[in-house]
């Protein structure tokens, strides 16, 4: 009993040592005049109940352009991790030109996108793209060409189709690569979408997301607000990965060796 | 019984190199002709050609010069069913036992209510039943080839071909799978092209045995043991003589072999 508890109760009890050392810092170490750079816990519960609605409004908008960035991302590399597939000259072709895309930073990128498509969600969503796709293609294509040889002899042997040969075994052999690449992707999303709106946020609405927030808070010197929008941000990335590793879970436990269960 | 084809498996001056051609061939000029219902076993030095010998057989390559022929057709396209067996298990570790011995009917497009059919008589016949619904790496080392076994037979083939499938298990499992994969022939009567390093598992097993050395047929020999073998039989002093005289001869073979310069079998001599 107390051993399966400790692993959630270990989190909680580090957590409330956090918060604990969070309220000594604040009270007895910083000098007078500088505790307020660092809100007290109870200050930034404050902030989130003044400015509930809007910090909702604004989760809400960066949840929205992430996953749909995350989303697109997702099924296009897909598409494109089965195009890379097909050849090493394919591949040859293409992926010096991803890696182009991968390392132009996001920062020099965004504004000339918002120049393009204008600023709000649309952007946003672009940029959650770029930031998730190249890790997804690399990892799904890596998946689909590290095929064992000997299932691949197996099934040239039982004279399977192409077809067959890519949905009975090189799609699934590829599943535990693609998730590696999903959940990098997903720790990546918020953080894109977050980044592009605080650059594209200020939409023609005037509703932007938590990037666009944080600018506005930080202009006005709202520090304990500040801090609740780091801490719905953070929420948000949780959400993400929790969800892609909830979905792996699913998929792959049951045979994969990465979830080997302790008793077999 | 129906009136069976002299031969299944004939191949013709089959040579096959791999890259330079100033290096020996891996085959050279080899002639052999299986009649169906026979348990060949190659045996030779690591590098003597028989694991490339098996590939010819599977249509998965092609010879250099020569034909390779299953039942009148080239290998490549002949109706003849084949199943291939390797020496790793080969499974689909996202699959059960079921799913996995179904693998290769399902390629051919068998009707679902066949195919159960089929899969489970050979999970039973494999003793593998009670573990139909496991994933492979719920499963042992002798577990995994008894599994693999079962979806080579499901495909009820003419001709078996074996890559050293025991190879890789303990002494005890190897032999209870020998004895097995003879019962399961008394029942099917397919063809075996079977290759391994043991001399003991080829004499157990084989109605002939086939000594390849430097890509050439070295000895072709008879085993004229009675069936059934059970455990009983690697007792018996037939059997022990049978071994000692053919690991002498595969000895001679390996050293014949490395003198005519053939670089594999230098590189590995003979265990």
């Amino acid at each position: 009993m107390t051993r399966r508890a400790l692993p959630f109760l270990l989190p909680v009890l580090t957590g409330l040592l956090l918060i604990a050392a969070w309220y000594v810092v604040r009270f007895w170490i910083l000098p007078v005049d500088h505790r307020f750079l660092l809100p007290a816990p109870h200050a930034v519960l404050n902030a989130f109940a003044e400015r509930g609605p809007q910090l909702w409004a604004a989760t809400l908008s960066t949840a929205t352009g992430a996953f749909l960035g995350f989303f697109a991302a997702t099924v296009l590399s897909i598409v494109f991790a089965l195009t890379l597939s097909l050849s090493p000259l394919v591949r040859a072709g293409l992926y010096p030109w991803l890696m182009a895309l991968q390392l132009t930073p996001i920062i020099i990128f965004a504004p000339i996108l918002i120049l393009w498509v204008g600023p709000g969600l649309k952007s946003v969503i672009i940029i959650t793209f770029l930031i998730s796709f190249f890790p997804l293609v690399v990892n799904t294509t890596q998946g689909l060409v590290s095929t064992d040889r000997l299932l691949v002899d197996l099934f040239r042997m039982g004279r399977a189709s192409r077809f067959q040969q890519l949905f009975l075994l090189r799609v699934p052999a590829a599943l535990p690569y693609f998730f590696t690449g999903l959940r990098i992707a997903a720790t990546l999303a918020p953080i894109g979408a977050i980044a592009g709106d605080a650059y594209a946020g200020n939409s023609a609405g005037g509703q932007g997301g938590l990037g666009f927030l944080s600018l506005i808070y930080s202009a006005q010197f709202q520090i304990p607000a500040l801090f609740a929008t780091a801490l719905v941000s953070c929420l948000l990335g949780f959400l993400f990965a929790g969800a892609v590793v909830w979905l792996s879970w699913t998929v792959l436990h049951r045979w994969h060796d990465s979830y080997q269960q302790k008793d077999s | 019984m129906s009136q069976l084809p002299a031969t299944i498996v004939e191949l013709r001056s089959v040579t096959k190199r791999f890259g330079d051609p100033s290096r020996p061939p891996v085959l050279d000029n080899l002639a052999l002709s299986i009649a169906p219902g026979e348990f060949v076993s190659l045996i030779g030095a690591s590098g003597c050609g028989k694991s490339t010998l098996l590939r010819l057989l599977s249509g998965l390559s092609e010879p250099t010069s020569g034909q390779v022929l299953i039942s009148a057709h080239p290998a490549t396209t002949t109706p003849t069913e084949r199943a291939f067996i390797f020496q790793d298990a080969a499974l689909l570790p996202w699959r059960t036992v079921r799913q996995n011995a179904a693998t290769l009917l399902q390629l051919r497009h068998t009707p679902a209510a066949e195919r159960d059919r089929r899969v489970s008589e050979l999970l039973s016949l494999a003793r593998i039943a009670p573990l139909a619904d496991r994933y492979p790496r719920q499963l042992s080392g002798g577990e995994k080839m008894r599994v693999s076994l079962a979806r080579a037979l499901a495909l009820e083939p003419q001709l078996l071909l074996l890559d050293e499938p025991f190879g890789a298990l303990d002494e005890l499992t190897r032999e209870h799978l020998n004895e097995e994969l003879l019962a399961l022939r008394e029942r099917q009567r397919w063809t075996a092209v079977f290759v391994t390093h043991s001399v003991a598992e080829a004499v157990f097993l084989s109605t002939r045995i086939v000594i390849l050395a430097a890509g050439r047929i070295a000895h072709d020999l008879p085993v004229d043991l009675p069936f059934p073998r059970t455990a009983e039989t690697r007792e018996s002093p037939a059997f022990l003589h049978r071994v000692a005289e053919i690991s002498r001869l595969l000895r001679t073979a390996a050293q014949s072999g490395s003198s005519r310069g053939n670089e594999a079998v230098r590189a590995q001599p003979p265990a």
